[in-house]
């Protein structure tokens, strides 16, 4: 590379329009550009815990806090009652599905509201490939269902509507309060207690605007089931379908109008109360957020920063995001944090002595170190596209809904903390219900830091593009740097061609496997062998066209173009995927090169340190993915076909992209290596 | 609408005794099954006509006079309300459920007497005159997207159950055309859901009255206690016989209806009836009457399923204590009872003969009624979700519990059920025609087979709304029938979006009537106050009315057909980003600078002549010695010093004040 440069040096000056110019002076250096944007890349992205900016309630409207809460230690007392009564009602039953609704229903009932229940069965997961990119779901009750080939009686979820007294209809606050008839715990009767006491509350406050939908959702099938199942009913019901027989079916006590499926207007947001207890014996009560819904679609910030206003306004809480626990034992992550934490220090000083109003304010190492577990923790949920919670299920039909999860050990003698929880909730659907617009101005696209800070695209998106960039300079430079042999090129798209049907037809494969056989293991080996057999040919296309050193250079600027493209094209879809890809794919594609090539280059005496580096580390970077996927062969190969699975239920963007993106990546890198 | 029916006996009994004006004010109170209190205040004025009596008056407001004349009114309903009727609640199938009901916001229904090419213009006059007196913004019912002519729902004669309807022929496919319709109908009929109401309308609605707030009932309506209520709708229908039958005079009616929130108790979860009392439930006692007023009486109403709580002391024919039984206790003893043929009473108490009435109901035993909910539990929705499609569903399912006054003249074995829907769809929503479906019960039928006729309309963009009219004949054992029609969502100019264009889009409510279904109540005099009957509706005679104080009992008399409001549905659109024209403009003003600068440049520089010039410099003239003064190394190192300098101070001036 050193050679070039003096190359370049002694090249005639540039000449012609300052676009172009620069263009060319980009491909000219772009070992020394694609270095420099990797590297920044990477560093902004280590970059990103401090970057984030703090929460901030967007929508004026919102006002949260401007009221007094008037949730008081009698309303929780009121829900332990109720959670107790609940206990000893299902305790002394002999009929406890049949008990529970009578009960339900009478207290709605008192409570002036309009209350239903909503059969549903799960769905069944069918792989069609139609249906992949709309995860549409039916779940149609009939008398039974069918689950896993068994008939199992149906999810009931109790619906309670609380019409506002003077509001006119056309908006809804929806709560949903998770439940499990078989085994209730005790902290989720003190949920459905504190969820009616707060019912309760609302039925007589006079500034509620928008009716409030209490869902109970009966958790049999997961939680998510249940509050999709009855979201789709709301949206996008079955005017001709067996549901109307549904109805005879369930009069076990109840009259036919306790099965009516009644409507509260749109849908404004959600929220999903969750109670857990948490592991171990610290005392400690802590609230939790949930927010990714599926493919990595967040709810409106707001959502989260009123929540997060309300708690840190009144300090009662203690509010936290979910992390990866094992990254804050990193030492390598601590001491990158501590360089961060003296450089922002000075940064601080410096601004303050420059600006006198300017906020001193620095990440500290600890708050880096977190930062980082939380935003790892977020990238994940968002790549593997599954729903943390059944807020997911809002996010299907473009509702905004965040689930609040109170961890504690002991819920029964923490009086304060309940009530405290109840101001929040209070507070918290004042504060939507002052709402008069729909969320639609704040942010969508974003990654929490922590519970108060906040990674927003425009930042994120930085450390994405520095190392995108590299793919279509690096592409460039190949393509201007080596005369093309005649039939080269040809050969080049050829094999991409084959290597992208290849991936396409191994992405569509478990479709068709999915109807042949019935065993999962039987499957994964047809489906392995299957498109091991095709890759052969592939593999035997090495013709003689190995003249020149450079024959692989089409093949890899070709591989780099459609991955650029790809990448930047995902970016769009599921922005956590496409970042994982593209630390994953640069490194590789760029050091891709035939070993012959990189043998040679390491011994011939001439060859610079750049060419050297890289002759060392292209095998090994090649070859990793490939790695990767023979151990996940060999350890996890019992889960792989579930994986799988629940990529297709969920139509996630990390299987389209990891067949589509980076399968034929990487098998291209493979070809150039081999051959 | 039920107006010619309701108003057919007022104007009869006008006929009677029109020579004079005459002024009555009422107040009837209602217990509702879940603990409220419905009040409902009915004043009406009438005049005689103008060809006997003149145009000078000692009651009639002035105002209202005049718009009759002006616009030639021959009926005019106007209402304005906040909350929602509960139907499941609060009832359907009677006659004060039915005066009481109305859609959120305001509704509007007109029928003029002027020539067909001018009932729009006078309609667009006529909002703007009545958005003037009350304070209102009807003047945007001016628009013609925003008002429809019905060709069904509000016209008597179009009476199906009657021969010469287009009922009789079953199975057979029946569009009707628009002319042979819509030629003699003068109504216009539209609904501004997004109305809000507030005091500013009350003023003007009192200040009709010979009374004001200052006597009589009205001295009850504190305005804090009634816009806090459940519900409020306050009305003013005009009638007036002036134009075609000369010896009809003119009516004027306005109706308030609250629905009271019950006394706020400590328990809330299981508490149901409270005790209340008219100063508890309006702040004040009722200090005698308006003395402008020929009656002046306040009705206590029992429903019948509440009566039949008492009906065991009833069959024995002896006397009701209504002041001290075992189910409530009242706190003054009525002046007359009026029981109706279904067994609901009502207990008349004359305003002007007590000093100081304040009636109060003290409940003695938990009882358990339910309201006349009607045949059919009636919801409209909007399905789907996204800013692109969705399909509006209007649905009924059978109710069960009693389901009211319903009497079907002429029929005595009722098979069928008869429903009409109207319904407004403003024109962004485009509708597809062929995408109506019916189903009953859970299954798709063929379209014709329940529908006996139909009015599709399409909107015209920003022209007229799409009105689509629909008459059913179900089965009476049916028990699901589901309408549903999908549409697009259609793309608003930037100026034609309100200023909160976030919030959605009202769609109006649907009209839905059940023509066949006539609510009504008939009187008797019970046995505990006066002994004659009331006429029975049928055949009214002049004489039979006591005195004019039965306007409102007879008003209660009079058969209506039921009509039902279905709820107000906000619909998202797809909004732009209303900074983006900016952004828009800042973008293309850029690229159109950056454009016409290279281009000028490219058109007008000449290289090699620059290059020529620069290399005879000596011929320059005064700029370029200026340009050579400036090459010099050293002043271009002050200029840049100095340049740096402005920067900073800048740079500092702009964070610090910032």
């Amino acid at each position: 590379m050193g050679a070039d440069g003096e190359k370049d040096r002694q090249a005639p000056p540039l000449k012609g329009r300052l676009l172009a110019r620069l263009a060319v002076l980009i491909v000219r250096h772009a070992a020394l550009v694609s270095f420099v944007c990797c590297v920044a890349g990477i560093v902004s992205l280590m970059l990103l815990p401090v970057l984030a900016k703090s929460v901030y309630v967007d929508e004026n409207a919102l006002l949260p806090g401007s009221a007094r809460a008037t949730f008081s230690h009698y309303d929780t007392l009121k829900a332990h009652d109720l959670a107790r009564e609940i206990q000893t009602l299902l305790s002394s039953s002999t009929d406890p599905q049949k008990d529970f609704r009578k009960w339900l229903g009478d207290r709605l009932d008192a409570l002036g509201a309009d209350y239903y229940f909503h059969r549903f069965c799960p769905p069944t997961r069918s792989f069609s490939i139609l249906g992949f990119l709309s995860t549409s779901h039916t779940y149609e009750a009939g008398k039974h269902c069918l689950v896993d080939g068994r008939e199992q009686t149906p999810g009931v979820n109790a619906v309670g509507i609380l019409r506002a007294h003077q509001g006119d209809g056309n908006e809804a606050i929806v709560l949903v309060t998770p439940f499990e008839l078989e085994n209730l715990t005790a902290e989720n009767a003190i949920a459905m207690g504190l969820s009616l006491s707060l019912l309760d509350l609302l039925s007589r406050a006079l500034w509620l605007a928008k009716d409030v939908v209490w869902v109970a959702a009966d958790s049999k099938y997961e939680k998510y089931t249940a509050v999709a199942a009855w979201l789709k009913e709301y949206h996008e019901p079955l005017v001709s379908d067996s549901s109307f027989e549904g109805m005879h079916y369930t009069q076990d006590g109840n009259s036919s109008r306790d099965i009516f499926f009644k409507r509260a207007g749109s849908i404004t947001a959600g929220f999903v109360l969750e109670f857990t207890r948490g592991a171990g014996a610290t005392k400690v009560s802590s609230l939790e957020i949930h927010a990714e819904g599926s493919n990595g679609q967040m709810p409106n910030m707001d959502m989260i920063s009123v929540v997060n206003l309300l708690v840190s306004w009144r300090q009662q809480f203690h509010l936290t995001l979910e992390g990866v626990p094992r990254i804050k034992d990193w030492q390598w992550l601590r001491s990158v944090g501590y360089v961060f934490e003296i450089v922002g220090k000075k940064a601080a000083e410096l601004r303050k002595a420059f600006l006198s109003h300017a906020k001193a304010s620095f990440t500290t190492a600890e708050d880096y170190v977190n930062g980082v577990s939380v935003l790892l923790r977020s990238c994940w949920n968002q790549m593997l596209g599954v729903p943390t919670g059944s807020h997911g299920a809002f996010r299907d039909f473009q509702l905004d809904a965040v689930t609040l999860e109170v961890v504690s050990t002991d819920l029964e003698h923490n009086m304060d903390f309940l009530t405290n929880f109840g101001r929040l909730i209070e507070g918290v659907l004042r504060s939507v219900n002052n709402l008069l617009e729909k969320f639609h101005q704040s942010l969508f696209l974003y990654i929490m830091v922590s519970p108060n800070k906040f990674v927003s695209i425009s930042t994120y998106i930085i450390p994405f593009g520095l190392l995108l960039s590299n793919f279509p300079i690096q592409a460039a430079a190949l393509c201007t740097s080596v005369k093309a042999t005649p039939g080269s090129w040809t050969r080049a798209i050829l094999v991409v061609i084959l290597v992208e049907t290849w991936s396409l037809g191994n992405a569509i494969c478990p479709a068709i496997l999915f109807h042949l056989f019935s065993s999962a293991p039987t499957r994964l080996a047809v489906w392995i062998l299957l498109s091991g057999l095709c890759l052969a040919p592939v593999f035997c296309l090495r013709s003689d066209a190995h003249a020149s050193d450079d024959w692989y250079v089409p093949l890899k600027s070709l591989t780099l173009g459609l991955t650029g493209i790809a990448l930047g094209i995902l970016s769009a879809v599921n922005f956590s995927v496409a970042l994982a890809g593209a630390l994953l794919l640069v490194p590789m594609c760029l050091s891709a090169q035939p070993f012959s090539s990189s043998w040679r280059a390491l011994w011939k005496p001439k060859s610079g340190v750049i060419s050297r580096v890289n002759a060392v580390l292209a095998p090994a970077l090649t070859c990793f993915p490939l790695l990767v996927v023979l151990t996940i062969l060999a350890r996890e190969s019992a889960g792989l076909w579930s994986f799988v699975e629940l990529m297709w239920f969920w139509g996630s963007a990390l299987y389209v992209s990891a067949f589509l993106v980076f399968l034929p990546c990487s098998i291209l890198c493979l070809y150039i290596f081999f051959s | 609408m039920d107006l010619p029916f309701a108003l057919a006996f007022v104007l009869l009994l006008t006929s009677c005794y029109a020579i004079d004006e005459d002024f009555s004010e009422e107040l009837l109170l209602r217990p509702l099954p879940d603990g409220n209190v419905l009040a409902h205040f009915h004043f009406a004025s009438t005049l005689p006509p103008v060809d006997h009596y003149g145009v000078h008056h000692r009651l009639f407001p002035k105002a209202i006079f005049q718009l009759v004349r002006k616009f030639r009114i021959k009926e005019m309903e106007l209402s304005f309300t906040q909350g929602r009727w509960n139907y499941q609640r609060w009832g359907v199938g009677d006659p004060i459920a039915q005066l009481a009901a109305k859609p959120v916001g305001v509704e509007l229904t007109a029928s003029l007497d002027v020539p067909e090419a001018e009932v729009d213009s006078t309609w667009g006059n006529l909002t703007h005159a009545l958005s003037g007196l009350f304070c209102a913004s009807i003047n945007f019912l001016e628009s013609p997207t925003t008002f429809l002519e019905p060709w069904f729902s509000w016209r008597p004669e179009a009476n199906w159950t009657g021969g010469g309807g287009a009922f009789d022929a079953p199975g057979v496919k029946r569009v009707v055309k628009g002319k042979k319709w819509s030629k003699s109908s003068r109504t216009r009929y539209g609904a501004l859901p997004r109305e809000a109401v507030c005091t500013e309308n009350l003023t003007p609605w009192l200040k009709l009255l010979p009374c004001r707030d200052k006597a009589g009932l009205t001295t009850l309506l504190d305005r804090p206690t009634i816009y806090s209520g459940m519900y409020h709708s306050q009305r003013l229908i005009i009638t007036s016989g002036d134009f075609d039958r000369d010896e009809e005079g003119t009516t004027l009616e306005q109706t308030l209806t609250v629905v009271l929130r019950k006394p706020a108790v400590s328990e809330g979860l299981s508490s149901k009836l409270q005790d209340w009392t008219l100063s508890g439930l309006f702040g004040s006692k009722l200090e005698g009457k308006c003395p402008l007023a020929t009656t002046s009486s306040v009705y206590l109403e029992l429903e019948e399923s509440l009566a039949k709580h008492l009906a065991g002391d009833l069959s024995k024919e002896t006397r009701i204590n209504f002041v001290d039984n075992r189910v409530f206790s009242l706190s003054s003893a009525p002046s007359r009872v009026l029981a109706s043929l279904s067994g609901s009473l009502l207990l008349e108490y004359e305003a002007g003969t007590h000093s100081e009435l304040d009636l109060g109901v003290t409940w003695r035993a938990p009882v358990d009624w339910s309201p006349a909910r009607g045949r059919f539990y009636t919801s409209r929705y909007l399905a789907g979700s996204g800013n692109a499609r969705g399909s509006i569903v209007i649905s009924f399912r059978a109710n069960d519990g009693p389901s009211g006054d319903c009497y079907s003249p002429g029929i005595e074995a009722v098979e069928y059920v008869d429903i009409m829907i109207l319904q407004m769809i403003p024109w962004y929503v485009r509708l597809y025609g062929h995408t109506l479906q019916v189903s009953l019960d859970g299954r798709n039928v063929e379209f014709w087979s329940v529908v006996r006729l139909m009015r599709f309309t399409p909107a015209e963009d920003r022209k007229a709304p799409a009105a689509v009219e629909i008459a059913l004949r179900v089965s009476i054992a049916t028990q699901a029938v589901t309408l549903t029609i999908q549409y697009d969502k259609g793309f608003l100019h930037i100026d034609e979006h309100p200023p909160d264009a976030n919030r959605g889009f009202d769609l109006p409510s649907a009209v839905i009537t059940f023509p066949r279904c006539r609510v009504f109540k008939q009187f008797q005099s019970d046995d505990v106050g006066h002994s004659h009957i009331l006429a029975v509706v049928q055949v009214v005679d002049c004489f039979v009315f006591p005195s004019p104080s039965f306007v409102f009992a007879l008003l209660l008399q009079s058969q209506r057909p039921m009509q039902i409001y279905s709820e107000v549905s906000l619909m998202q659109l797809a909004t732009p980003d209303f900074s983006m024209p900016y952004n828009v403009i800042t973008l293309t003003c850029t690229v159109l600078a950056l454009y016409f600068g290279s281009l000028l440049n490219a058109l007008r520089r000449r290289i090699g002549e620059e290059e020529r010039e620069s290399k005879e410099g000596k011929k320059a003239g005064l700029l370029s010695q200026k340009l050579k003064w400036l090459r010099n190394e050293k002043h271009m190192r002050v200029i840049k010093v100095i340049l740096v300098v402005i920067i900073g101070v800048a740079v500092n001036h702009y964070l610090s004040s910032s």
